[in-house]
């Protein structure tokens, strides 16, 4: 009886053990299965290449769906979310984006990144198409007036409400954006305070085009103290899939391409400041002019956003 | 009562192993013939399923009932006698690839990204513990070739550099037929050997000479000794390694760094340059090894050079056709 009840024990433990698993598997199977998406997938000793691998053959899918069927789809206008397991040792990162272009319900998984084989019980959400997206693509053809007249109502109505959005959106990164000329004229004490501007550098490659989410990732940066602050966050965001990736001056792929976090070589190798990305670099902190070559000797850190 | 419970739970089991080794595939795209659709998805099913049951049971392959060529069978046997291999998965679902000639035709089909864990035979083995499978068809459907992919960085390097210069597919079946070549070392397949090389191929082989050498200025560093060999001596002397090795030995070849380039006269050869780690019982080493592909007959493509040189050689070879 005891050895009976030491093996049902056993059972159950494997069985639910491989409960969260299964279900992030079950749900890029349905994924794969659904025609409406775009996928690719990479498994990886490093999380960091499985994610990089994933997002390159994506893009491959892309092209090569357009260069069969003559559409052209711009990679850079799909709205790419990741899902990611563990396969024993090895990271598995499936990237997929919805093929019209409409924003991916990112499926929801309570336990991200690092499953537990203990805790059992793990919601995932259905990947479910936006329902008022699809119907604004798809107009009723109908000699009746009055449901034409009705149908393009409603996607006016729509057409409105993401325009609504996109303002909102806007409005908060304008705030933003004003919030942290504030900050660089705070840092910067040798400005004339009176004045109402500054100096904008002639081409802004810096917090133009960038979403709250990635705004807010350089402002944490740039309040890190340390070097060691700077690792922990810069982990933590990769984790996060906020940042692509990071590394030191030797392994960078792209100078003009990538963030710059310079940190002084003292002691506490304390924070100095961030450049931007671009051939012109701007010093994120006073948003002057700068160039990397000004830091040789300093400790220098590349990031992708 | 309880002796009858143990035995329903061991058929159970039993029941649950034999479930494990079964697997299920389908393609999510990149075929509308449903005929052929199902064809393949059934094949690579079957085929999965037998690996999975031969490496439970510790046996050959079992191909019956899938139509797979000859070649492809016989090559995926050799590697059996080396290491086996089960699926991470029981449900795959992935692309279904086409393999295209130059000319755009429809050469076959291929599905990719099959993830195996290896299973090792003995501790010779010192590979990856993970790979990933490739199966090709032909337009009909058959297995025409199982292959292991390349190493994923590589794949990632070269899928970059065919999207910049437009010729990935290209890259890709270089590199596929590279990958083969050296299964061909570590399968001891001299059948393999004869076939890819030209018949008047240029074959470099090279050995470090032991020992610093005085001169004026002191001890100069290490002297390399080159030999050139027809294809017949050379493929008699491989024979002679490879019997050697065959008896309780192990060839382990490795390819990587692949740099690829094309003669801007003769559009169909590619010098193909790569680092190659030889590793057998009693004697290993690592080099750069320069091959000069023909793809005149671009399903039987030729060896018409191949070169080694020592890494910490940087003398540069040049070949005039």
């Amino acid at each position: 009886m005891k050895n009976l009840i030491l093996f049902l024990t056993v059972a159950f433990i494997c069985l639910t053990g491989n409960a969260q698993s299964s279900d992030i598997a079950n749900s890029i199977n349905k994924i794969k299965r659904d025609k409406s998406y775009f996928y690719a997938e990479s498994t990886s000793a490093s999380e960091a290449e499985a994610k990089d691998a994933a997002t390159v053959m994506l893009q491959s899918v892309v092209s090569d769906h357009n260069r069969q069927s003559g559409c052209s789809i711009d990679y850079n206008s799909l709205d790419v979310q990741y899902l990611q397991m563990m396969r024993g040792e090895y990271y598995r990162v499936f990237a997929y984006a919805r093929k019209d272009g409409a924003k991916t319900t990112a499926v929801k998984i309570s336990e991200t990144a690092q499953p537990k084989p203990e805790k059992a019980q793990v919601k995932v959400s259905e990947p479910t198409p936006a329902p008022k997206v699809k119907e604004a693509q798809q107009p009723v053809v109908n000699n009746n007036l009055n449901t034409q007249n009705d149908n393009l109502q409603q996607e006016l109505s729509e057409k409105d409400r993401q325009l609504k959005e996109l303002q909102e959106q806007l409005e908060a990164q304008r705030r933003e954006n004003e919030r942290l000329v504030q900050l660089s004229k705070e840092n910067n004490p040798t400005a004339n305070n009176t004045s109402t501007t500054y100096n904008q550098p002639a081409q802004s490659s810096t917090m133009s085009g960038l979403n709250q989410y990635q705004q807010n990732v350089i402002d944490a940066l740039l309040q890190c103290a340390n070097l060691k602050d700077v690792s922990d966050k810069l982990s933590r965001f990769q984790n996060e899939y906020k940042i692509k990736k990071y590394g030191t001056y030797d392994d960078c792929p792209n100078i003009a391409s990538c963030y710059w976090i310079v940190l002084n070589r003292d002691s506490e190798m304390s924070m100095n400041t961030i450049l931007s990305t671009g051939n012109d670099k701007t010093n994120l902190k006073t948003s002057q002019y700068d160039s990397l070559s000004k830091y040789t000797g300093y400790i220098l850190i590349w990031f992708r956003l | 009562m309880i002796k009858k419970i143990f035995t329903i739970l061991a058929l159970c089991c039993f029941t649950a192993t034999q479930a494990q080794d079964q697997v299920t595939f389908e393609f999510s795209d990149g075929v509308t013939n449903p005929t052929l659709k199902a064809k393949m998805e059934r094949q690579v099913s079957q085929l999965l399923s037998a690996i999975n049951t031969a490496a439970t049971r510790n046996y050959d392959i079992n191909y019956t009932g899938i139509d797979i060529d000859l070649n492809a069978s016989g090559s995926l046997g050799a590697t059996w006698n080396n290491v086996h291999f089960r699926t991470e998965d029981d449900l795959i679902i992935d692309h279904c690839l086409t393999r295209r000639r130059s000319n755009g035709s429809i050469k076959g089909y291929q599905v990719r990204n099959i993830g195996v864990t290896m299973i090792p035979l003995d501790d010779s083995y010192n590979s990856e513990m993970r790979r990933e499978l490739c199966i090709d068809f032909n337009t009909a459907g058959r297995i025409v070739d199982i292959n292991f992919s390349i190493e994923k960085n590589e794949y990632i390097k070269q899928l970059r550099l065919g999207e910049e210069l437009g010729d990935f597919e290209r890259r890709l079946q270089i590199i596929n037929w590279c990958e083969q070549f050296k299964k061909a070392y570590n399968d001891k397949d001299i059948n393999f050997m004869e076939n890819i090389f030209s018949d008047d191929a240029l074959i470099i082989t090279g050995r470090r000479i032991s020992g610093r050498q005085k001169s004026d200025i002191g001890f100069s560093g290490a002297q390399f000794e080159y030999v050139q060999q027809t294809k017949a001596e050379y493929l008699r002397k491989l024979r002679g390694v490879f019997d050697r090795q065959r008896h309780n030995g192990y060839i382990n070849v490795v390819f990587s760094d692949y740099s690829i380039k094309r003669d801007g006269a003769k559009p169909d050869f590619y010098y193909v340059t790569l680092k190659q780690e030889w590793n057998s019982r009693g004697y290993s080493d690592v080099g750069t090894v320069t091959l000069v592909w023909d793809f005149r007959n671009e399903d039987q493509p030729k060896i018409q050079v191949r070169a080694w040189q020592h890494l910490n050689d940087t003398t540069k070879l040049r070949f005039k056709f």
